[in-house]
């Protein structure tokens, strides 16, 4: 008997079989070294399970494409388990959450996947492997592979397609290879795609000296980190809105946009989600304009006035707001709550740029109102949570502090309603 | 049969949706039009009117839209279904056939009577403009961008379509 829960079940043909079982033994790889068993020398060991990982999902993602219609499929996205917070979401959830746990505060229990990746960390950075460099390797990796997917997904958009390599660009170029090589060289590691206030050292007092003393592309690093913030920000959002950083460059939302797809449609719509966006964001936003004011001037009084609260402050804040709100819920939650949790809810960049792009901006989205049909598809994949169709039906610009321009709601439109545009 | 402000022949009742017959229908629609969003607007129409404020019923020029398999459907003004001496009709299609555009104008006065869109989006009021202003094909397929509603990035067709019609007014047909 064919009920509506099981229509949605996978063709599932050898090749499919295949796939899906190389993925597992790649993942087994990766488990056996969690628990220091390595079948092979350390670099045999890591070579054979990125190829197995990388062949098998790559070839997963081909077969599963392949024959699809030329246009976005989200069949069966609220029947999935994984995509509507069923066993398999919740187990990811778990999973994501618990590495982000013990990532941060037992990294000593990740020794065997760290020392996996000594080899790589060797060749990349000149020294041994460490839990930020594990972590940035399975992070990039997760993009690049899970961009390949997106781009086969929405492989019709140009717009989307190009998104998405600009932000496996980024990721791998500026997020993971240069400041590893800065490392290689002896040089402070120095992240170009990241600023105050979302790397909130980046305009703190003590850490722009260490930039400054530490030789001539020290005092580059430091002049980068002032004119992007202060002059390079406001600038770019005025032409292309907020999405220049959260949809094409930023790491945090790239890795929303290519692993965090698939939960897309999780973010909370309501208006109460809304107020307490609000709120949350700007208080955060808040917190680190004083937290810096504070470091400034306990830095300008020589620690007279201030002592150590400045320090507490800063610690108690990179705890909270770094750590658990950024890392553990803003991805390990990814399957329960959605992508852009941190995106929405916590991130003073995108405070800053919300307020730029709501005030300041040519960039918004364009309505071609008659022709709405209602559906509700725009509303429904708005990772923002964003109730895009209200503004369709009424035929009138959406410009919201939180939109990232990611240009779904544009994609899935089944009546071409939705435009991205820079007016 | 309803009048202009969707009233029947009893005071006070009124007909919106299918099953309501238009005794004189604007110029370019018809009496019956059971399409989506017609109901909608008549809805909108007599809302405003039992409210106090009466409003007749003036849908702007025929548009709709649809979406079968991947293909998205789009059309704006009147097409002409079958062959008519004093229509003209420049219809374009891409090389992967899965996009195109269609247009209607007159062969008398030039100017252009609808749009048929299959895969290319473009802006309602925009065309409805056009059309409503009676504005000259050639000064269409000048300013064809205007009227692209398609995504950033998206291949632009506006310079095939201007060929297409140079080479149609030179042969008096193409290909």
């Amino acid at each position: 008997m064919e009920t509506i829960n099981n229509q949605f079940q996978y063709h599932v043909s050898n090749w499919k079989h295949f796939a899906l079982a190389l993925i597992a033994c790649s993942l087994l790889l990766f488990l056996s070294a969690f628990f220091n068993i390595f079948f092979f020398d350390i670099t045999t060991h890591l070579i054979v399970a990125i190829c197995m990982l990388v062949v098998s999902s790559l070839g997963y993602i081909f077969i599963v494409y392949s024959n699809k219609l030329d246009e976005i499929s989200n069949n069966g996205v609220f029947f999935k388990s994984i995509s509507n917070r069923g066993v398999w979401g919740w187990l990811l959830g778990v999973l994501l959450t618990g590495f982000y746990v013990l990532l941060y505060w037992f990294p000593s229990t990740l020794e065997g996947l760290i020392r996996l990746f000594d080899p790589l960390s060797q060749i990349l950075r000149s020294k041994p492997s460490d839990n930020w460099f594990l972590y940035g390797s399975f992070y990039t990796l997760a993009v690049l592979i899970m961009g390949v997917k997106f781009g086969m997904k929405y492989r019709h958009n140009r717009y989307q397609l190009i998104r998405t390599i600009s932000v496996c660009f980024f990721q791998l170029i500026f997020a993971y290879l240069i400041p590893a090589f800065l490392i290689k060289m002896n040089q402070p590691e120095f992240y170009f795609t990241y600023f105050w206030p979302l790397k909130k050292e980046m305009l703190y007092p003590n850490d722009l000296n260490y930039l400054y003393q530490s030789g001539e592309l020290g005092k580059f690093m430091v002049w980068w980190a002032v004119i992007i913030a202060l002059i390079g920000v406001p600038i770019l959002t005025y032409f292309f809105g907020k999405r220049w950083y959260c949809s094409w460059v930023c790491g945090c939302g790239g890795l929303a946009e290519t692993v965090g797809d698939p939960f897309r449609q999780l973010s909370d719509k309501s208006l109460k989600a809304w107020k307490i966006e609000k709120n949350l964001i700007y208080s955060i936003l808040l917190l680190v304009v004083i937290l810096t004011i504070l470091l400034w001037l306990n830095s300008l009084w020589s620690g007279k006035v201030l002592g150590s609260f400045s320090l507490v402050y800063s610690k108690i804040y990179g705890f909270l707001i770094g750590s658990v709100f950024s890392g553990v819920i803003g991805t390990g939650f990814y399957p329960i709550l959605g992508s852009r949790v941190w995106c929405r809810f916590g991130c003073p960049q995108a405070a800053i740029l919300g307020l730029l792009q709501k005030h300041f901006s040519k960039f918004r989205i364009t309505t071609n109102g008659g022709q709405c049909i209602s559906c509700g598809k725009c509303s429904t994949y708005c990772e923002m949570g964003i109730d895009v169709r209200a503004y369709a039906q009424n035929g009138k610009d959406i410009l919201r502090a939180s939109c990232v321009g990611c240009g779904i709601c544009s994609a899935v439109c089944p009546r071409g309603v939705l435009k991205l545009e820079n007016k | 049969m309803v009048d202009d402000f969707l009233q029947t022949n009893i005071p006070n009742v009124y007909a919106i949706g299918d099953c309501a017959e238009i005794r004189n229908p604007n110029f370019g629609r018809k009496p019956i039009e059971a399409v989506w969003y017609t109901a909608k607007m008549m809805g909108e129409i007599v809302a405003k009117t039992i409210c106090g404020y009466p409003t007749a019923y003036q849908p702007g020029i025929w548009y709709n839209s649809a979406k079968f398999f991947e293909l998205e459907y789009q059309t704006y003004g009147s097409i002409s279904t079958v062959a008519n001496t004093e229509i003209e009709s420049l219809f374009w299609m891409d090389e992967s056939q899965k996009k195109s555009i269609r247009i209607d104008y007159s062969k008398v006065n030039q100017n252009v009577l609808g749009f048929n869109l299959i895969g290319i989006r473009y802006r309602q009021n925009v065309c409805e403009n056009w059309i409503k202003h009676r504005i000259s094909i050639e000064y269409v397929i000048n300013n064809l961008k205007e009227a692209n509603f398609d995504p950033e990035f998206f291949k632009k067709y506006e310079s095939h379509i201007k060929q297409l019609f140079i080479e149609k007014q030179k042969n008096g047909n193409y290909k």
